[in-house]
């Protein structure tokens, strides 16, 4: 049985061939080995798997009867329900036996794949795109080879919902699916997350691309666009803040690690920016040093507001004044210059 | 579970911990601005509000407090003029030049107050110009409106440019435009913006300790009456500064919160009637 996957992925296995390969091993195999010896939990895909079946067959999303069977996910327009649908059907499938259809694509270009339990038993990936449609055999490859080091706790087949799915699924949908958080597989992600979802967004833009632009080389040229937005922390922020936080968690990421490995990072322009704003007018302070300092508490505020308020001498007192700036202006000039600065 | 629990219980003690260091001065200076005694020392023996009496006969205090509010009140409406048309105009041109103006008026944030109070008073004393409540007016201008700029500028990020178009294709002019479509829509943020720059004007003893002539703000008198020791006469004065001062940036939140969305989704609910 062949999975073709629908996106053209030409531009995908480019980036495969020029991205750095993990340095954590790969621990996909190893996971199912554990399942196949019977140190996982199938327990919980099974029952899973009954309780889906039956909701299926009863919203009418699963023909029943044994032998063909028919899944039609995006029946009712929520194309986000569909990957827990397909999850649901797969699992079901698997613990039932059987073979299933699944239609799914866009209506011009509507594909049909056939999963044959009984004639083809080895495990499926299944890989969720962001429209709810299946990613398979190239991006699959490429996703468990370069960032995700995918642990299954337990399950019949490698059901992955992807990382992508996380990034892009809206907050309901990854709720509905933590609820059933022993059935979805656990991907632990190798490298940081942050570089993670770069990647991922790259490579959907790169599938997009392939997809809108067939000049080969205005393609090259808008993927480089891309990367420049892409290689800067703060679009990735404005791109994917809430996605990347809901993504590392479902990654199994815990609550101190998110912060610090995601939260901070992306929020370093709003910190630094903070701290800039408390540095300018702590450096210029007079009247706090004046009031709560002691005799020793003579801060630059002190004597610049001397030279003018008291000695009268003003050219001192401007130099002074200029040197303050200078600091100030340099100060800032480093955060511009590393990209880290952002009003409001 | 219980590891996040106690991490949620760390957070819940820093968060009060770092409220209570903000707000515990504040809390001392109402206690003791309502102490019966002369002098500010625990334990409070009775309550009373003598001191607040004592203020409200005092001359040079009202005098101060009537200053302030003409500089206040002269900063905002010169802070709104300049930075409202500035704000609005860098957003209809966009690009590069509109993120340099805007970037442009933001830059007095940037710099000590100390710094920009200096530096117009040597530039008055260039001029030979009296330094008077304007000097003082010009200098909280400066201040105010970079924060004018900042939440103008916010609230322009949501302004949905279909609505201009929308006005210019049924015949609106420019200044129609401008008066029907733009200021209603920009009218609570232009409020919170003015409410802000009259906090911060109030408020601001760094830049009128050098523009100030022989007519003091109230905070300048505040500082005078320091150099004679705390009173609690000076404790009631500090108490209805930050009264006022709360209840002012109260009002500019929210002014800002009601204020209803201006993009023009098809979504939006206020449209049918």
């Amino acid at each position: 049985m062949t999975l073709r996957d629908p996106i053209p992925y030409d531009h995908v296995a480019e980036l495969v061939a020029t991205a750095e390969p993990s340095k954590q091993p790969l621990v996909l195999h190893d996971a199912w080995r554990d399942y196949a010896a019977g140190t996982a939990r199938p327990y919980a895909w099974k029952t899973f798997a009954l309780y889906a079946r039956r909701n299926l067959v009863r919203s009418g999303h699963w023909t029943a009867g044994r032998g063909r069977e028919k899944l039609t996910p995006w029946q009712e327009g929520a194309r986000a329900s569909s990957r827990v649908l397909v999850l649901g059907a797969y699992a079901a499938l698997r613990v039932c036996g059987g073979a299933l259809e699944i239609e799914h694509g866009p209506h011009e270009k509507r594909q049909t794949i056939h999963i044959d339990i009984d004639a083809d038993p080895k495990p499926h990936t299944l890989l969720f795109g962001s429209h709810g449609e299946f990613l398979t055999g190239e991006a699959i490859r490429w996703c468990a080879r370069y960032w995700i080091n995918l642990l299954l706790p337990g399950g019949p087949g490698r059901i992955i919902t992807m990382v992508e799915s996380a990034l892009e699924t809206n907050t309901n949908t990854m709720t509905r699916m933590r609820d059933i958080d022993p059935m979805i597989i656990r991907a632990q992600c190798a490298a940081d997350p942050v570089k993670m979802a770069r990647e991922i967004v790259r490579a959907k833009i790169g599938a997009e691309l392939n997809a809108t632009i067939p000049d080969a080389d205005a393609r090259k040229r808008e993927c480089e666009q891309w990367d420049i937005k892409l290689n800067s922390a703060r679009s990735v922020a404005e791109i994917m803040i809430g996605r990347l936080i809901e993504a590392a968690g479902d990654l199994g990421a815990s609550q101190w690690r998110i912060f610090l490995t995601v939260v901070l990072p992306l929020s370093m322009p709003g910190v630094i920016t903070g701290a800039i704003f408390v540095f300018v007018p702590a450096v210029g302070a007079f009247v706090t040093p004046e009031l709560l300092g002691g005799p020793d508490a003579n801060m630059i505020g002190n004597v610049i507001a001397d030279q003018f308020g008291g000695t009268f001498e003003y050219p001192f007192g401007s130099a002074l004044a200029v040197l303050v700036i200078a600091l100030v202006a340099i100060l800032v000039a480093i955060a511009l210059r590393r990209g880290r600065l952002s009003f409001a | 579970m219980t590891s996040a629990r106690a991490a949620s219980a760390v957070l819940a003690a820093w968060y009060w911990l770092v409220i209570g260091f903000l707000f515990a001065p504040l809390v001392v200076v109402v206690l003791f601005s309502l102490n019966d005694a002369e002098v500010s020392i625990l334990p409070i023996r009775a309550l009373s509000s003598r001191w607040y009496a004592v203020l409200m006969k005092d001359q040079t205090v009202l005098h101060a407090l009537g200053n302030s509010i003409i500089v206040a009140v002269g900063a905002v409406i010169a802070s709104v003029l300049l930075g409202a048309p500035l704000a609005i105009g860098a957003h209809r041109h966009g690009g590069k030049v509109g993120r340099a103006l805007v970037g442009f008026a933001l830059a007095p944030m940037m710099i000590p107050a100390l710094i920009l109070g200096v530096s117009l008073l040597t530039l008055l004393n260039v001029l030979n110009a009296q330094l008077s409540l304007l000097s003082v007016t010009l200098g909280h201008t400066l201040i105010c409106l970079p924060y004018v700029v900042l939440v103008l500028d916010a609230r322009l990020a949501g302004y949905d440019p279909r609505l201009d178009e929308a006005a210019l294709d049924l015949g609106a002019g420019p200044l129609m435009l401008l008066w029907t479509i733009t200021l209603p829509l920009l009218a609570p943020a232009i409020t919170a913006a003015a409410l802000l720059a009259f906090t911060l004007s109030f408020d601001d003893v760094v830049v009128a300790f050098f523009l100030t002539g022989r007519e003091n703000t109230l905070p300048m008198t505040i500082w005078a009456m320091l150099r004679y020791g705390i009173t609690p006469e000076l404790n009631a004065l500090a108490a209805l500064t930050i009264l006022v001062s709360a209840l002012t940036a109260l009002l500019a939140e929210i002014t800002l919160r009601n204020a209803r969305s201006i993009s023009a989704h098809p979504n939006l609910k206020e449209t049918s009637s």
